[in-house]
């Protein structure tokens, strides 16, 4: 397995919202505090260093809600090894968000 | 949810700046991230709080958004061998179209009894000066990348072509810079007023024909990125390019400098049959150029 990448502060603290539980952009901003020029750019290059990927919710799910169908992200096994080595180079990390706090 | 119309104006709003950024992510991208942003943006809207302020500052995130989608996908961001200045013919066709429409533009602004010769005389040096600085650059990059697989014919028709694309490009900015600058000036207009749009036109030309294949002279495409910032001092860093037709590939420095610069390597016939648009393309060289 190829080690894991190095992430800037914004960017482990992104990958631990997407972690702890907070699939899309909206709710990651919610979460982080962070704006939306930021959440974005830094998901897409999560994406392009293969540490979480990204799935279409279904039509159905969504149309229950009455809303269109949104694109979520997890994390993959390369972004939770990113994640560990984040956690030892910024120890807040860990206690920041956690799954019960994730944003319905 | 009952809205009021300053909800519906804002999300139209918001709505329009989302369609105007999209339009810098790559086309092959376009449809599955503007479905992304319009699916947030329709939950932001639908929520308790959907103001102005705050939708506008959501929507304003996707311009960064956009430039950086195009810039992690410098594959789709230029197909560069396509388009309107894709192959010679048509980059010149394309610049003697624009060159008209300049120079429509200027002749309907001048007034009757008018003469074309009048103050032609030092543009006519600049387009000068430009063409002999091009070609002596381009000489010297062909030296530079070692391009030996380059016939005189080639190396000649691909000066010509940077002659006329200099010129076209060079008449192209001045005669717009004219048409600007008109309604500012009172008679005459100073000729340092044309440096910036000649030194933007003649940068263009030089840039763009480096950018191109040495032999067909078409422009290069399949850009890939290789290396990344952290290891541009220990390895190479820089834009690969292809040409279409399967002439060779060429190497760009992201940082020009003593251990990496440009350079061409010319692909064997070995790699004739990975280039299946080389066989429709009638103005394609002889096989005794893959040498």
């Amino acid at each position: 397995m190829e080690s894991p990448p190095k992430l800037s502060h914004t960017g482990a603290m992104i990958l631990q919202a997407v972690d702890a539980g907070n699939p899309y952009g909206l709710s990651i901003m919610d979460i982080t505090g962070l704006p939306s020029g930021t959440v974005y750019p830094a998901l897409r290059r999560l994406e392009r260093d293969r540490l979480v990927i990204s799935r279409w919710e279904s039509g159905k799910a969504a149309e229950k809600e009455g809303r269109p169908p949104r694109k979520y992200y997890r994390p993959t096994a390369l972004g939770e090894a990113a994640l560990v080595v984040s956690r030892k180079r910024y120890p807040h990390l860990s206690g920041l968000f956690t799954k019960s706090e994730a944003v319905k | 949810m009952i809205r009021r119309p300053g909800q519906f104006a804002s999300v139209w709003f918001a709505r329009f700046l989302l369609c105007m950024s999209s339009r810098i992510v790559p086309s092959c991208l376009r449809a599955e991230w503007l479905a992304e942003w319009s699916a947030e943006l329709a939950c932001l809207a639908g929520s308790n709080d959907p103001r102005l302020s705050k939708v506008l500052k959501f929507v304003w995130g996707s311009w960064p958004d956009a430039v950086t989608v195009r810039r992690l996908q410098p594959a789709a961001a230029g197909r560069l061998g396509d388009g309107p200045f894709g192959s010679p013919s048509k980059c010149l066709v394309s610049l003697s179209v624009l060159a008209l429409l300049a120079s429509a533009a200027w002749i309907a602004g001048c007034n009757p009894g008018f003469s074309m010769t009048d103050g032609v005389f030092p543009h006519l040096i600049m387009i000068c000066l430009a063409i002999v600085t091009s070609l002596i650059h381009n000489s010297v990059i062909v030296a530079r990348q070692s391009i030996t697989a380059v016939h005189g014919r080639q190396q000649f028709l691909a000066s010509l072509f940077l002659m006329c694309k200099t010129t076209l490009a060079l008449a192209i900015a001045g005669l717009l810079t004219a048409v600007v600058l008109r309604p500012l000036s009172s008679g005459t207009i100073h000729a340092h007023a044309y440096l910036f749009p000649y030194l933007f036109a003649y940068r263009w030309s030089i840039q763009e024909q480096a950018k191109r294949c040495p032999v067909c002279l078409r422009r290069m495409s399949n850009p890939v990125q290789i290396g990344t910032w952290p290891t541009m001092l220990l390895d190479w860093f820089g834009m690969e390019y292809m040409c279409r037709l399967g002439h060779g590939v060429l190497y760009e420095p992201n940082i020009d400098g003593a251990f990496s610069s440009r350079r061409w390597t010319p692909l064997g016939p070995s790699w004739k049959d990975l280039f299946a648009d080389s066989t429709l393309d009638p103005r394609r060289p002889p096989d005794d150029c893959w040498d």
